[in-house]
């Protein structure tokens, strides 16, 4: 995967960089606004990390020149804490995710792949598969094996979203977004509560569980 | 200053008025005295051969009280007409004083005389005394004089004990002001109660002082308590570190002491957002993102969500809540004062605990209230609980970042609500009421 990073903090920029590369990408960084712009619009990138305040030119007016280029690539924004204004204007303007600094890197690395092999809109299938798991969409209905399962909305919810990214990490705070839209961390585990109770659901009693617990990271279900 | 100025207004009105009264009523008698003269002018110019001095008398004759005196002086310099003597002088304007007139004046003072000529050789002078103006006049100005002494000595009077006072008031903001510059910041600007813009002014000042100091003791109390509350997690960090160096041998072993570092960082990290947010939100750098937000909806979906988590920990949550209320706010920070209420009675009620979620109208609020049966708040820690790191005796061992309540009431300020505690006999009964909302 081709990685652009623009960020003007350095060591935030090389810690995406490394952790990036270890995992063998090729990334691209840059450290202002402009020079970002300039590599976004001339090199083919499969992803854009962009910092949402930079020298020179902001990341809201970097996505928004890209996208009235036509740029589609998948854009994340990166903000601070203060950024519950931020995140609306970032998607507003054309970014596709944005994460909050300080991150975890499995969070980043989830997102990512959760973006990346993201299907377009005009293929979502009506019917999601994953191994034995059936989820009809217009019908609301789910079965395992061919037996139907009973799921409350949220669950129902929860297991759609871990069905689009089956076989990918995706991390608590994805989870608290998508289907809880809570844009902030609670300190209840109410993922872990309702994962759980989603596996008693769909899994039998001896096997393993279809749903993946990753250590430090999040969740993946066996696709 | 303003002294100066009323007294220049007095003074420019009484010359105004005086040099109005005085050349009006002269203007009046010259404009008698002209037409007399042009009256005569123009018969001596229809009948020149009639005699001129005769003339003269017919006109003295025809007068009442505030006839005019003549002086017809011949070609040969003789006094052939008239009622008064007048030396020969020059044509126009004069003003002779009564000593100066001859015989047959018949009253006192100035006159008035414009002296022309009549036909080819006579010169006439026609003159009226103007004594009763110049003693108008008199009269007027010394009016006037006094009028402008008091004036300028009551404006003096008034203007000094203006500024006295202006100047007393002055003194008081200063000395407030110079106590407040030392560090004593409960020092306020008196208030007369007289309801004037000083009191305004003092009020507003005493006002902003409040604030002033409540956000100064709000620092100082943040300071003293991040250095407190983060010590505790740190030293653990640090222990925790210190010890995984020392002791661990696998993998492993590092591994557990790595996870239980980035928990308590993670637990850091939190307080700090949590502080942030609410320093952000305080000072209105975090200002809502203004939005119509369906509170019913709002309620119901958190609640559903904590359904699961409220029932594990035996917890009973139920929402009397179906009327829809819209209000104007930040959907997200109030998404997060909700939860951070469920979590608040979630943590510190026993199980079998029942939590109530209401949505009620009252009056032009909408009022959330988050009840439980809980063994509740001394009556004295009520108000306290709101306050940052603040925690109850009894809670000091529960996990928490004893922010999550100070969070609620930075979101119900940042949206303009009030937020109360209150005793729900038994438990704990917290209410926020959110302005100006709309039922739909």
């Amino acid at each position: 995967m081709k990685v652009l990073v623009v960020e003007d903090d350095r060591e935030t920029a090389n810690y995406i960089k490394s952790g990036l590369e270890e995992q063998g990408h090729v990334v691209d960084a840059a450290g202002n606004g402009r020079d970002g712009l300039f590599l976004a619009a001339g090199e083919k990138y499969d992803i854009i990390i962009i910092d949402r305040r930079l020298p020179e030119l902001d990341g809201l007016s970097i996505v928004k020149t890209l996208r009235a280029a036509g740029v589609r690539t998948p854009v994340i924004f990166l903000t601070t804490m203060t950024g519950v204004r931020d995140r609306v204007e970032g998607l507003e303007a054309g970014a596709d995710d944005y994460l909050l600094k300080p991150f975890a890197f499995s969070e980043l690395i989830a997102r990512l792949n959760a973006l990346v092999r993201r299907p377009a809109m005009s293929d979502m299938p009506a019917v999601l598969r994953a191994g034995d798991l059936e989820m009809d969409l217009v019908a609301r209905k789910v079965s395992r094996a061919g037996h139907d399962v009973h799921l409350q909305p949220r669950e129902f919810r929860l297991l759609e979203f871990l069905m689009r990214h089956a076989g990918r990490v995706v991390t608590r705070t994805m989870l608290l977004e998508a289907v809880w839209d809570f844009h902030f961390d609670p300190k209840t585990n109410i993922v872990e509560t309702h994962v759980s109770r989603l596996r008693s659901k769909l899994d039998d009693a001896d096997g393993e569980s279809i749903i993946e617990t990753v250590r430090g990271s999040g969740y993946r279900l066996r696709g | 200053m303003t002294a100066a100025l009323v007294m220049a207004a007095i003074v420019v009105h009484g010359i105004v008025v005086y040099a109005f009264v005085t050349s009006t009523t002269e203007q009046r008698v010259r404009n008698d005295i002209e037409a007399e003269m042009s009256a005569l002018q123009s018969e001596v110019a229809k009948r020149p051969t009639h005699d001129i001095a005769r003339l003269v008398d017919d006109r003295l004759r025809g007068h009442g009280p505030y006839r005019f005196a003549y002086s017809l002086i011949s070609p040969a310099q003789a006094h052939v007409a008239g009622d008064i003597w007048l030396k020969p002088g020059n044509a126009g304007w004069t003003r002779i004083d009564r000593s100066d007139s001859g015989e047959g004046s018949s009253s006192d003072g100035d006159v008035l005389v414009l002296t022309a000529k009549l036909g080819p050789d006579y010169v006439l002078s026609i003159g009226r005394n103007i004594h009763w103006i110049v003693e108008v006049e008199d009269e007027l100005f010394e009016i006037l004089i006094w009028t402008l002494l008091g004036s300028i000595t009551m404006a003096g009077a008034a203007a000094y004990m203006v500024n006295r006072a202006i100047a007393h008031r002055i003194d008081s903001v200063t000395t407030t002001a110079g106590y407040i510059m030392q560090g004593d910041l409960t020092q306020r600007v008196p208030i007369t109660g007289s309801g004037d813009e000083f009191d305004h002014l003092s009020s507003t000042l005493n006002e902003m002082l409040g604030r002033l100091q409540q956000l100064m003791e709000s620092l100082e109390q943040v300071s003293n308590d991040i250095a407190h509350d983060l010590r505790t997690p740190l030293a653990r960090l640090r222990q925790g570190l210190d010890r995984a160096r020392t002791t661990a041998e696998t993998p492993d072993a590092f591994c557990v002491a790595i996870d239980n570092a980035l928990a308590e960082a993670d637990a850091m990290l939190s307080t700090f957002t949590a502080l942030l947010r609410i320093a952000q939100m305080e000072s209105g750098a975090l200002r809502p993102a203004l939005q119509s937000v369906d509170l019913n909806e709002l309620v119901h979906s958190i609640a559903d969500a904590y359904e699961l988590n409220a029932s594990e920990t035996g917890h009973q949550l139920a929402v009397a809540s179906t009327v829809q209320l819209h209000i104007e706010g930040d959907r997200n920070l109030l998404a997060q004062a909700i939860v951070n209420l469920i979590e608040n009675a979630l943590t510190h009620t026993p199980s079998g605990t029942r939590i109530a979620l209401d949505l009620s109208q009252v009056g032009d609020s909408t009022r959330l209230s988050v009840a439980d049966n809980g063994p509740g708040v001394p009556a004295g820690e009520r108000e306290k609980i709101f306050r940052r790191f603040y925690r109850l005796e009894t809670s000091r061992t529960t996990p928490g970042t004893g922010l999550g309540l100070s969070l609620v009431a930075a979101v119900v300020r940042a949206h303009r609500g009030k937020l109360a505690a209150f005793d729900n006999h038994p438990g704990l009964r917290i209410e926020i009421d959110f302005p100006g909302q709309t039922a739909t």
